[in-house]
């Protein structure tokens, strides 16, 4: 039993041009101390899954479970869920000078939150507030907690929404993006510090990005998207290493290499319209290891073979792993010629 | 000056604003830049470091506050507007918004012949025809010319804003943040197409970005900027492996890596704060109040970017006391 077990979670929105099927039944769970990581491209659902947890999809359909402490969270009423969301599942968002409020100093916006959801008085409150601002590396705490916003720099304003999150000791913290609008440097120092704080204080972090770097030094488990599914979750180390599903190592080729300066292979064509989505396997028209059961059958997703918890939705043979090994190249090839795959 | 050089940048100044109303803002701060024929040089820095105000400069979309730009041997600095139209023929530039940088009212086949129609040069079935051909080498479908921007998507606009800088086959493209605004796996396609059209074209880069790797995949030189100056340039693989500047080395160790087991090894310099203002920079050496070695003399004489091993005169470093090895760096 995870703190968060996600199941079959379906997030739909319509629109006058169809409806638009963002998430398509995701499941994953996420335990105390450990980070997960979403990645996908943009339009893959990530977002989107994270917000319908916490009831932020206003005007979805919205379906499946997400049970946290023994309750679904989904089917729980919104004055319930405003006591979970923001203090027991936090949330950073990317951009921080949208999140916070340009017209109040961010003390009087972190004593709010502390004050909306417990019975804390005005003092204890902004005292809480400067040890958090301490805590997340705000130089001279005290002095700052009168400031606005606009008075602080991208990544100091993105350690004052950590400061936000952290505020009533939340339980989980999911981080959409929360390096995206930052320099390199700050980048590094904002993932040390969640990093840091995870560790402290043992919460569960979800870190929702489509940087490959951010995931490969900050997840201990991972989820890729493709077309609103889980195309293939993994182990860290196994996801990059013994990827199966052909999108992931798709993406992994795309990826400059830290040490080569090899031609790049990029994944051809571009992901489905939500609203259109190709029978079969939704990567199915971009993949090279399509065969004719991809077009009719969606694959659900499937152990793959020697990985614990390695699953992927694809139809290729359960260890079909890690093709960038020669034997693994031959392999494949012999899957195609062998009849079975329709290019 | 050796002949395949082809733009030069000599003490390159724009500072935004005027002493009269307020402090200036020393966007670019004295930057010098070569650009050899079909080269491709990396410019690296973060935000407000200046890259995209010199591309402007150089491209001369901004007027320079003072310095010269010499391209394709001839001082293009202070030439009017009507002199830089046949300069413009061989210098062209791609946007980092696919979404802002084409009009969305006007048909994709129209955008792409602007050059075609502005210099004069094709009209009629014939632009059409070079259009479409263009159209066919980025790899859009010569079918949809009369589309409009909004129906394609970010990775195919990127593509019309490329069929439109190379339209009439330039010396060089400066292409600030090409592919920042794509998914990785559009974005690799991107690249490709920039690396096939130089080889096709003879095409000469300057290639911008905050993204560390796709510079390093594309370029033959880098230079790396902070608050308006360049504070080391060398060929691609000596910066990236024997990086001098500690700005540098931390800029490269805190650049995520997609491979857990180099992530996990690494040593990492943490440097601490955030980029000061340009408003304001730091006297002495920019960098001197965020950098670990840092000493008196940094922070009172400004270094000059140098050669800092008689052996590699191509690697400058303007850094009174260049890495020798990376673990100085490490706490």
């Amino acid at each position: 039993m995870s703190l968060l077990d996600v199941h079959e979670l379906s997030v739909a929105f319509p629109t006058s041009d169809g409806l638009v099927r963002a998430v398509r039944g995701m499941s994953f769970g996420v335990d105390a101390g450990q980070t997960l990581g979403i990645v996908g491209e943009s339009g893959s659902g990530k977002s989107v899954a994270a917000m319908a947890l916490l009831g932020l999809s206003r005007g979805a359909t919205v379906s499946g479970s997400a049970v946290f402490a023994g309750t679904d969270l989904l089917s729980m009423a919104e004055p319930d869920l405003r006591a979970v969301r923001g203090a027991r599942i936090a949330m950073v968002f990317q951009d921080p000078l949208s999140s916070l409020h340009p017209l109040y100093p961010i003390g009087w916006q972190i004593t709010e939150t502390i004050r909306a959801h417990t019975a804390t008085g005005r003092r204890a409150a902004r005292e809480r507030a400067v040890d958090l601002l301490g805590m997340v590396g705000i130089a001279q705490p005290r002095q700052r907690i009168d400031d606005y916003p606009h008075q602080f720099s991208g990544g100091m304003r993105q350690r004052v929404m950590i400061a936000m999150a952290l505020a009533l000791n939340p339980d989980i913290v999911v981080a959409d993006e929360p390096t995206t609008a930052l320099d390199t440097t700050v980048q590094a120092q904002i993932l040390d510090l969640l990093r840091r704080l995870r560790s402290e204080l043992g919460m569960a972090l979800i870190i929702i990005t489509h940087d490959l770097g951010v995931i490969a030094q900050t997840a201990d488990e991972v989820l890729v998207m493709y077309a609103g599914r889980v195309a293939e979750s993994a182990e860290r180390r196994d996801l990059f290493y013994r990827s199966h599903h052909p999108y992931t190592l798709g993406l992994l080729a795309s990826v400059p290499s830290a040490v080569g300066t090899g031609r790049l292979h990029p994944i051809a064509g571009q992901p489905p319209s939500p609203i259109r989505l190709p029978p079969g396997c939704p990567f199915a028209p971009r993949c090279t290891y399509r065969m004719s059961r991809c077009a009719a059958e969606e694959p659900p997703l499937l152990p793959v073979a020697g990985g614990d918890g390695h699953r992927s939705a694809c139809w290729l043979p359960a260890d079909a792993v890690g093709s960038t090994a020669p034997a693994q190249q031959a392999r494949f090839a012999a899957v195609r010629d062998s009849g079975q795959v329709t290019t | 000056m050796s002949a395949d050089v082809l733009l030069h940048a000599d003490n390159v100044v724009k500072h935004f604003g005027s002493a009269r109303r307020g402090p200036l803002v020393r966007a670019v701060d004295g930057v010098s830049l070569t650009v050899h024929r079909g080269e491709t040089v990396g410019l690296v820095g973060e935000t407000g470091c200046g890259k995209s105000t010199l591309a402007r400069c150089l491209t001369r979309l901004y007027e320079l506050s003072s310095g010269t730009v010499r391209f394709a041997g001839r001082d293009i600095s202070q030439l009017s507007r009507r002199q830089l139209a046949p300069v413009r023929r061989d210098l062209q530039m791609i946007f980092q918004d696919p979404y802002g940088s084409l009009n969305p009212r006007r048909r994709v086949g129209s955008i792409i012949g602007d050059p075609f129609a502005i210099h004069g040069v094709a009209d009629g079935p014939e632009r059409r025809r070079r259009v479409q051909d263009l159209m066919r080498l980025v790899g859009l479908n010569p079918e949809h010319y009369n589309r409009y921007p909004s129906e394609f998507s970010g990775g195919q606009r990127q593509r019309i804003g490329v069929a439109r800088a190379v339209a009439l086959h330039p010396q060089l493209v400066v292409c600030d943040e090409p592919v920042s605004a794509l998914d990785v796996s559009i974005q690799a396609q991107v690249i490709n197409l920039l690396d096939d059209l130089q080889h096709e074209l003879g095409l000469a880069y300057l290639f911008i970005s905050h993204d560390l790797s796709v510079v390093r995949h594309v370029s033959d030189r880098v230079a790396v900027m902070y608050l308006g100056q360049v504070v080391e340039t060398a060929p691609a693989r000596q910066l990236y492996d024997h990086p001098r500047h500690p700005y540098t080395a931390a800029l490269l160790s805190a650049a995520p890596v997609a491979d857990p087991d180099l992530a996990d090894r690494r040593e990492r310099i943490l440097i601490t704060g955030d980029v000061p203002s340009p408003v304001a920079p730091p006297s002495g050496c920019r960098f001197h109040p965020r950098c670990p070695k840092a000493q008196h003399r940094c922070t009172a004489e400004a270094p000059a970017l140098l050669a800092r091993d008689p052996a590699d005169a191509a690697h400058l470093t303007a850094c009174h006391f260049p890495v020798g090895d990376l673990s100085e760096l490490v706490p």
